[in-house]
């Protein structure tokens, strides 16, 4: 026991420690790891939903976070380097280790639902499953290092090797133009995920489509499972609701306000549970009781409240 | 308990320690234990003032301006949540550039949980570590990854603690939606795709930060590569693993 703690004390000593001071080294790594710590927990990609909801192709959150991320950092960094005042640093390209690697990998997420960063994210966010995550990766890295690496070095690792190369050096061409494809392709994606939604949001507004499709596929999931725990605990029913007022502030807002306008005769000012801003169409109006509120939401006013306009018409 | 005395207690706890914070360091002529009432205070009551008294503390430990800064960026912009996903793609960004340019190196995580194994294995057997030659390239030293990692868990701590995100649980809804509500279960699941994930970072030679962001915003192929088979990988292996409770419409 006692060379186990002789062991760790040489470990932490300063002279095997990499220099403590310095932008190179622990200082620099302590503070960057702050910002990069803050930033993806508030971009909310260190939760197990929200990287799941991408491969289960229901949350692109991560797909409107990474679009603007590449986009922005390729221009700053080739922008820089052009300056000279950061150096390139290239990874190694190998093919077919990398596809296996990348099928594995992505496997992997797929089932823990964090990746290697937001599994230390995930843990300083309160979400314990992270732990065992963080123990398996460092059990597969000394199962790779102890068993596999030296059988591999030699013939899987080489398979596809072309060395750290980039785009621009294949091609021969100036990175300006690859980069300028690469924004364009990448804007295009963007403006495809965002219009993706805002798509399904007018089917929903002007045709009431998908809302029997995600009710019919709600009922699919075996019983039990679908209903949130938060459904029994009033708690958390509470804590869930103070949250989407936190997230969705404008929506709240909205759908306050639409209600208050059509209730103003009747002075009942039911706020409806609220949900995701792709469900807001869905919400429930109170009936409209007078035709001037109707007047008054024209603009709002959706193809399925035509009837009732008429039957109030012909009423009188 | 009425509202009036809770909140009185809650105030003479706060006084209660800091007050001994303050006492401890004044005996022991030191700053941390100041700091560390700070720090616990700021755990208890996430504030606002508690933040800017925390980045004050530090800024006069370390002599320099930037905790304090930093405690007031937070305090402007960490209230929120989330933040939209643009904003926060375009921060992240910067935070990658400042990696280059403050570190001279891309923000890289699987490095630090590799270096992590190597230093365990140094602790049990320290004279084979030294032939094996994997642990050449990642020696057993407490390096830059590690001390990245500490950062990105406090941060994640500080941050979510100061919006009101925090929340210990040991299983995500998600996957009690769909795989049920056993810890067990979800935690040796987690652990045998830890290890899948760990080895497919080895052979690939890097993680989503390390290989994936930085191949890609480098114009380098690896990171194409990587990002269409781990977005195959990805979509597959969902369907096959949650087989018919893949839709769980998550009421948010």
């Amino acid at each position: 026991m006692e060379v186990f703690l002789e062991r760790l004390v040489e470990i932490f000593d300063t002279d095997t420690l990499e220099s403590i001071s310095g932008p190179t080294s622990l200082t620099g790594g302590l503070i960057l790891g702050l910002i990069f710590g803050v930033v993806l927990q508030k971009g909310r990609i260190c939760k197990y939903d929200v990287v799941s909801g991408l491969f289960r192709l229901q949350d692109f959150t991560i797909f409107r976070l990474g679009t603007p991320l590449l986009m922005v950092s390729v221009v700053l960094i080739y922008f820089f380097a052009d300056l000279g005042t950061i150096d390139l640093h290239i990874p190694k390209t190998v093919i077919l280790p990398q596809i296996v690697g990348g099928l594995l990998f992505g496997a992997a997420i797929a089932i823990l639902g964090y990746c290697p960063g937001t599994a230390a994210g995930a843990v300083g966010e309160g979400s314990l499953d992270g732990i065992p995550g963080i123990l398996g990766m460092i059990a597969g890295a000394v199962l790779y290092a102890e068993l596999f690496y030296e059988d591999w070095s030699k013939s899987f690792q080489t398979i596809g090797d072309i060395g750290r190369v980039t785009f621009p050096d294949i091609l021969g061409i100036n990175h300006w133009f690859i980069i300028v494809l690469f924004l364009l392709m990448m804007a295009m994606f963007l403006v495809m995920m965002t219009m993706m939604d805002w798509f399904i949001i007018f089917l929903r507004k002007f045709f009431n489509y998908f809302m029997d499709f995600t009710e019919g596929l709600e009922k699919n999931v075996p019983s039990g499972l679908n209903q949130p725990a938060s459904k029994t605990d009033p708690k958390e029913e509470e804590r869930i609701a103070k949250e989407q007022i936190d997230y969705h502030p404008e929506v709240v807002q909205k759908e306050t306000e639409i209600i208050q306008k059509s209730d103003n005769d009747t002075k009942k000012i039911n706020i409806a549970p609220i949900q995701t801003d792709e469900q807001i169409i869905e919400a429930p109006q109170p009936e409209k009781t007078s035709q001037q509120s109707a007047n008054n939401n024209t603009s709002q006013a959706l193809p399925h409240t035509d009837p009732d306009k008429s039957q109030e018409k012909e009423k009188p | 308990m009425s509202g009036k005395s809770k909140k009185g207690l809650f105030f003479i706890i706060i006084f209660f320690i800091a007050a001994i914070g303050f006492i401890t360091s004044l005996y022991l002529k030191s700053w941390w234990p100041i700091l560390t009432a700070l720090s616990l205070l700021f755990i208890i009551t996430p504030r606002w003032w508690t933040i800017l008294i925390l980045g004050t503390g530090f800024a006069f430990y370390l002599h320099s301006g930037w905790p304090l800064i930093a405690s007031v960026a937070l305090f402007f912009i960490g209230k929120p949540k989330r933040w939209w996903p643009i904003p926060t793609g375009i921060a992240f960004a910067l935070v990658e550039f400042y990696s280059f340019y403050l570190s001279d190196r891309p923000l890289g995580i699987t490095r630090g949980y590799t270096v992590t194994g190597a230093i365990i294995e140094y602790l049990i057997a320290p004279d084979y570590v030294d032939e094996m030659a994997y642990w050449q390239i990642y020696e057993p030293i407490i390096d830059w990854t590690i001390a990245l990692i500490t950062g990105v868990v406090i941060g994640s701590f500080v941050s979510s603690r100061f919006s009101g995100d925090f929340r210990l649980n040991t299983v995500p809804d998600t996957w009690k939606m769909s795989m049920g509500p056993s810890t067990a279960k979800r935690w040796a699941w987690a652990f045998i795709a830890g290890i899948m994930m760990g080895f497919a970072a080895r052979i690939a030679g890097g993680c989503v930060s390390g290989l994936l962001i930085s191949g890609v915003i480098q114009l380098a192929p690896s990171g194409f590569i990587f990002m269409i088979a781990l977005w195959i990988g990805g979509v597959v292996t969902t369907l096959l693993f949650y087989r018919s409770n893949v839709i769980t419409i998550k009421r948010e």
